[in-house]
């Protein structure tokens, strides 16, 4: 087999705005957090080269806007995505009400071979939060969801104390290559001369 | 700009077509986006939705204040617009107006994987690079990049497909942009993304052409076939079947900007005495015929030798550039006889031809390539190339070949030197001919001197080349819609550059595109024209093969 090709993996971050899916991704890649609120508006684009096993992989990371008024990113911004990582916020029970929409949103969009197999990863995000006192979701009731859904892996992160965030974003890309599909025979026909000849017969390209 | 740290940027880098001082490169990635500051005038789009106030992504922002609440010193440029958006109906399409800008600012941050070896994308040497080319899928995944590594890109691949998608949402389709110094083109074919920044001051038209040779390479490669893959699985990534290919697609490219073959859309021919050229013809022709092949083709370096094709498939001569490209730009070919796919697009670009490569003489890079349509024609043609070894060997034509390009300067091409004095040619100092195109278009060939001192540089071979794009731009404005029937109303042009004086002409049999050193006048020029393709047509025999 040829040289094991240099892996680039999309991936695509969703949920309700506010709960730290920039913030997540700024400390996974930037490691840096800042408190001031800013929302995303439309999608950021980071990248990050991480080694899972022995393999150097490439994250591509689309970060999308919650904002009900922007949803519609397009099926392109889903297009070929290789994992979705569904963050909520613990302290808000609603957040974590809409994983469900946001996970159907994505499977409808972005409409993988495979929708029951296809890598999900949740983070409840903002454990930190006045030490978790005001905390809504209890990691019980979170992990049930996740195994509802086919045993979708579960973090509980803080991307202001650095929580969790390198091992949710490790087993985001491990469940990434899992996605990959097998390398299939690539073998396109050979030019038919009998119906080459024809004259009318005219595929060219550019 | 040391490497490892997020270098602190100007302030003045923000506003890059706004102001005419600024160094705008596009290979900020944010800048990618400033094209649309500039607004419709410079930007042409084409597609359903054109009203003025869709012609680009300008005018929704245009007067938007940037304002930096949250940059990160010197990185992420945020570029968002103070305004808050009116009313909802605006909002969806301002918030991907928005996105976009912001994610060409995330994008500059974060495509850098702040390494050392010159792949960061942000690092001088990269930005300096006068022209980008990109290959992505329409996943917005890498496949491709002229410069750098791909994989690096990835934030700024996102960004193009993110920029062209939300075109194509508005109905239109971007086709080309200025941003600052860069002129940009996007073209889009199937599942892939092609993009072209340039600073070397090619026309759009020409961009576009090299857009669509490098696609029609990546045919040549794996054929239209390719495109299901992608159909099954939009994330698929390409570079699994492209593997190794990067070379031969960054060849291309040199070639487009330092040889005329495609600007011309013409081959051209290794001067020979006709007799010996049809003395390769003969045995070229009976071994095509003998292995049942469809074409056949000696080539020394990039030259034609002789070249064997049906009456009923001729090969087109941009089939015969990627093929010859294919051809010398995998160094595996030289080792040994070898059989390969290969794909010619313009004959049919959704099936394989399989090469029979054989290089007949290491020197001269004298090489047979034979086409057939049958995936175990190997034992057939490579007999039927045994054969016509010899029988070139026989003829003295490998001799012949060996003598006119083998160690010679450019390869065997035309030499000023040779050219008389009385039509620009002579010794360097005394020619007054910097360099020339002259095509043949009834066969599909031009002829041109091998580039020489004063031209010794890349940089100089590419104004030269510039300078033959804009004018056949100007000659052949009204023929974009078409193919061009008959001769285009403005039969001449002179344009007096910095690096040269230009004259273009196009005649009923030929067209001639004629550099001169700068204070050339202009009916020395024509003067001197007209003896040089007086002199061209008598040698026509010796410098065009017969088709
Ligand atoms: N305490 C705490 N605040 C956080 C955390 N993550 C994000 N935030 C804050 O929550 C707000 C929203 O974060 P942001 O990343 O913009 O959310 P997004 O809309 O999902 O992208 C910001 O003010 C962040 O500073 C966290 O883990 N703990
Ligand atoms: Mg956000």
């Amino acid at each position: 087999m040829a040289a094991r090709k240099r892996t680039l993996l999309k991936v695509i971050i969703l949920g309700d705005s506010g709960v730290g899916k920039t913030s997540l991704m700024n400390q996974y890649v930037n490691k840096k957090f800042s408190s001031q609120y800013k929302a995303t508006i439309g999608a950021d684009f980071l990248t990050k080269e991480v080694q899972v096993e022995d393999r150097s992989v490439t994250m591509q990371i689309w970060d999308t806007a919650g904002q009900e008024r922007f949803q519609s990113l397009g099926v392109a911004f889903y297009r070929g995505a290789d994992c979705c990582v569904l963050v909520y916020d613990v302290n808000a029970q609603k957040t974590f009400e809409n994983l469900e929409t946001w996970r159907d949103e994505f499977l409808i969009q972005a409409n993988p071979n495979d929708p029951d197999n296809f890598p999900f990863v949740v983070l409840g995000n903002k454990v930190d939060f006045e030490g978790g006192k005001n905390r809504q979701v209890v990691e019980k009731r979170a992990k049930q969801w996740c195994a509802q859904k086919g045993g979708i892996p579960y973090f509980e992160t803080s991307a202001k104390e650095d929580i969790n965030v390198d091992a949710a974003f490790q087993c985001i890309a491990k469940n990434a290559l899992k996605n990959e599909t097998e390398e299939e025979m690539y073998i396109p026909d050979t030019v038919d001369m009998n119906a080459q000849s024809a004259p009318k017969r005219r595929t060219g390209c550019c | 700009m040391s490497e490892g740290t997020q270098p602190a940027r100007p302030a003045d880098e923000l506003e890059l077509d706004t102001r005419t001082d600024s160094d705008a490169d596009f290979a900020s990635p944010r800048s990618f986006l400033t094209l649309d500051k500039s607004g419709g005038a410079s930007e042409r789009t084409v597609g359903g939705a054109a009203s003025p106030s869709s012609s680009g992504l300008g005018s929704g922002y245009r007067s938007g204040e940037d304002s930096l609440p949250d940059a990160q010193p010197g990185s992420a440029h945020s570029l968002e617009s103070n305004r808050q958006p009116t009313g909802d109906a605006d909002a969806a399409s301002r918030g991907q107006t928005e996105m976009l800008r912001r994610a060409l600012s995330n994008a500059e941050a974060s495509s850098s994987p702040r390494s050392e070896d010159g792949r960061d994308p942000s690092s001088r040497s990269w930005r300096a690079q006068p022209k980008h080319v990109f290959i992505l899928s329409s996943a917005g995944k890498p496949i491709f990049t002229r410069h750098g590594d791909e994989n690096a890109l990835a934030g700024l691949m996102a960004v193009a497909q993110a920029l062209v998608s939300f075109l194509k949402d508005r109905g239109d389709q971007l086709i080309s942009a200025r941003a600052g110094k860069h002129q940009l083109v996007v073209l889009e074919r199937g599942p892939l993304l092609l993009v072209a920044a340039s600073m070397l001051g090619e026309p759009i038209q020409v961009l576009s052409l090299h857009l669509e040779l490098l696609h029609g390479q990546i045919v040549s490669i794996l054929t239209r076939a390719f495109e299901r893959r992608f159909q099954r699985d939009p994330g698929f990534d390409a570079r699994t079947l492209l593997g190794g290919t990067s070379s031969v697609l960054k060849a291309l490219l040199h070639t487009c900007e330092t040889d005329p073959s495609s600007l011309m859309q013409a081959f051209a021919a290794l001067p020979l005495p006709a007799a010996i050229r049809h003395a390769a013809l003969v045995p070229l022709h009976a071994a095509v015929k003998a292995a049942g092949a469809v074409f056949g083709v000696l080539l020394a370096g990039n030259l034609v030798v002789a070249l064997a094709q049906s009456r009923a498939n001729p090969l087109h001569p941009l089939d015969l550039l990627l093929l010859t490209n294919f051809v010398t730009a995998n160094g595996s070919f030289r080792q040994s006889e070898s059989f390969s796919p290969v794909c010619l697009p313009r004959f049919n670009s959704s099936g394989f031809l399989h090469a029979y490569i054989n290089y007949i003489h290491e020197d001269a890079d004298l090489c047979m390539v034979l086409l057939a349509a049958q995936p175990d024609a190997f034992f057939r043609l490579s007999e039927a190339g045994q054969q016509l070894t010899a029988e070139l060997q026989a003829a003295g034509a490998i001799q012949a070949v060996c003598e006119a390009a083998a160690g010679q300067e450019g390869g065997g091409r035309l030499r000023l030197q040779s050219v008389p004095a009385s039509a620009g040619g002579g010794e360097f100092g005394q020619a007054s001919l910097l360099h020339f195109v002259y095509k043949y278009p009834s066969r599909s060939q031009f002829v041109s001197p091998a580039f020489h001192a004063p031209l010794d540089n890349p940089s100089d071979q590419q104004s030269i080349m510039q300078a033959y794009s804009h004018a056949q731009a100007i000659l052949f404005r009204h023929a974009e819609d078409g193919p061009q029937l008959g001769l285009p109303p403005h039969r001449t042009c002179f344009e007096r550059g910095s690096k040269c004086c230009l004259l273009a002409y196009v005649g009923a049999e030929y067209e001639i595109y004629a550099a001169f050193h700068c204070l050339m006048d202009k009916a020395a020029a024509a003067r001197t024209c007209h003896r040089l393709c007086v002199w061209l047509k008598s040698r026509q025999n010796d410098l065009f093969a017969a088709i």
